[in-house]
């Protein structure tokens, strides 16, 4: 499935759902490149993150806490 | 009493009488308003309210009442320090007409209480969010070794007027490195310490599980005694030979021949060839990042929502795309921070120091927009945290020291411990300074 934009005469639910309207954050459209840019570092450290395998075995502490 | 006195001297003159405490403060002032303008290190400069307590230190030698182990010692403080009756801007045009504070921050309050004399407020990135000290309502701090060059931050106002010699101490913050980058590029001596080691009550926040304060200063044992007065420790003198690492891997990536070499001949003058392993390093980093963006935005929604357009717009743009990182995301990366926190605990079970460069490059051109990381051209100024963010998750005490050099840009080089083992790493760089290999890089001036 595609990802909605804005341009879609009729956007999903999902799109409804933006972050910024939800938190209420308005912003001229100039500023949308810098947002993305910083956005971008995000995602890059997320996925680092999110590909952390936890060891099993180095320790009886080895696994993250709940 | 000129500049190059350590604060031990100093103090020792104004207690005994040598000195009066009103002369070098006038001294102190004059030569802000004479340099500052090349460093743009001082943002406020407490001309009346510093001869009042200079006045006040003399009255009591005079009485024959001890001023305190500071005694007559010029600080200034970052500007997210609240200052009794000023506004505490955290760097921020929008703050210049806040309410001022009503009681100054526990550590100015103790720097104080030391006989120590408050001459002004230092520059910084806006709300404490860069490794550079460019504000864009306050100007870029330069470093005083190469005024092309950046001081580091966010505490850079702080390590420049160190560096330059305006004061021989002052205050700065540490969230993900924010007084060891700007110590190492200034090649001067700064400690974040430990979580909960010193009040940061006073402070304006910015990602408040990570924010510490510390000093800046010119030796290991000015970084010591004034340590001890912020956070209260009784050191000692410690008679454990310590257990002492290089870190590997994530460490060794990315480091400029330079600072790499230090780091070489300093393991070499210790005779140490262990290496410690800290794989987790580079996820430590990405998860110190994506809590920092995650705890800044929710911090600053309710300002953005109204006045995002008055924000520093690089600050602007990290936090409005923190406020917006997904719930999911920020509490994967907790949870990572509670794993690193007993990996890391575990590593201190076999070495009592870990040593690291601080930053992987000297200080870059203030116009350089990029660095090379992992062999791609990546953003200079954030990524001057490269070896300073995991250490940050970590939540342990982390000096900063410079390593000798004789020409070029200044080198630091952390030096990590565990809680409660202060007194053995502040021992250590006392005989690494007194040996020479570490040492306070001198300007030109």
């Amino acid at each position: 499935m595609r990802t909605p934009t804005p341009e879609d005469s009729d956007p999903t639910p999902l799109y409804r759902l933006d972050m910024s309207t939800l938190l209420g954050l308005v912003v001229p459209p100039e500023c949308v490149p810098g947002i993305e840019a910083s956005a971008e570092l995000l995602r890059r450290h997320a996925r680092n993150v999110e590909a952390y395998v936890y060891s099993t075995n180095a320790d009886e502490d080895g696994e993250p806490e709940s | 009493m000129n500049h190059s006195a350590s604060i031990q001297d100093i103090a020792k003159a104004v207690r005994s009488g040598a000195v009066k405490s009103l002369d070098l403060t006038i001294a102190t002032l004059d030569d802000i308003a004479k340099r500052n303008g090349e460093t743009n290190s001082f943002t406020r400069v407490l001309n009346e309210s510093a001869i009042a307590s200079a006045h006040e230190v003399d009255r009591k030698v005079a009485k024959g009442i001890d001023p305190g182990p500071l005694a007559g010692v010029p600080f200034g403080a970052k500007d997210l320090y609240d200052i009794a009756g000023l506004p505490t801007t955290a760097g921020a045009k929008m703050r210049i007409g806040a309410a001022p504070a009503e009681r100054d921050a526990v550590v100015v309050a103790r720097l104080k209480a030391a006989g120590a004399v408050l001459v002004g407020t230092l520059n910084m990135d806006e709300y404490a969010y860069g490794f550079a000290t460019v504000n864009a309502h306050f100007g870029t701090t330069r470093n005083p070794h190469d005024l092309n060059r950046l001081a580091g931050g966010s505490s850079g106002g702080s390590a420049a007027a160190v560096a330059a010699r305006l004061v021989p101490l002052s205050l700065g913050s540490d969230t993900n490195g924010s007084i060891r980058v700007p110590a190492a590029l200034c090649g001067i001596w700064g400690i974040r310490p430990a979580d909960g080691a010193i009040s940061v009550k006073g402070t304006f926040p910015f990602v408040e599980m990570l924010d510490t304060v510390g000093p800046f200063v010119r030796s290991a044992a000015e970084l010591e005694l004034v340590y001890e007065l912020l956070s209260g420790a009784e050191l000692g003198d410690s008679k454990t030979t310590p257990r002492i690492a290089r870190l590997d891997g994530w460490y060794a990536r990315n480091g400029s021949p330079e600072v790499l070499d230090a780091l070489d001949m300093l393991m070499a003058h210790l005779g140490v060839d262990d290496v410690a392993e800290m794989p987790e390093a580079e996820t430590a980093r990405s998860a110190s990042y994506l809590i920092t963006a995650a705890q800044g935005g929710a911090l600053h929604l309710d300002t953005m929502r109204s006045r995002a357009m008055e924000y520093d717009p690089a600050v602007r743009d990290r936090l409005l795309a923190g406020a917006m990182l997904p719930t999911a995301l920020y509490l994967r990366a907790m949870e990572f921070r509670n794993f690193f926190r007993k990996r890391v605990k575990l590593l201190f079970e076999r070495y009592d120091i870990l040593i690291a460069p601080t930053t992987p490059v000297v200080a870059p051109r203030i116009d350089q927009a990029t660095m090379i990381v992992d062999g791609q051209p990546a953003p200079a100024r954030a990524n001057l945290g490269l070896y300073t963010q995991p250490l940050s998750l970590a939540g342990i005490p982390v000096a900063s020291a410079p390593f000798r050099v004789s020409s070029g840009m200044p080198i630091g080089l952390q030096f990590a411990t565990a809680p409660g083992r202060e007194a053995m790493l502040f021992k250590l760089l006392r005989e690494l300074e007194s040996d020479g290999i570490l040492r306070t890089t001198e300007t030109n001036k």
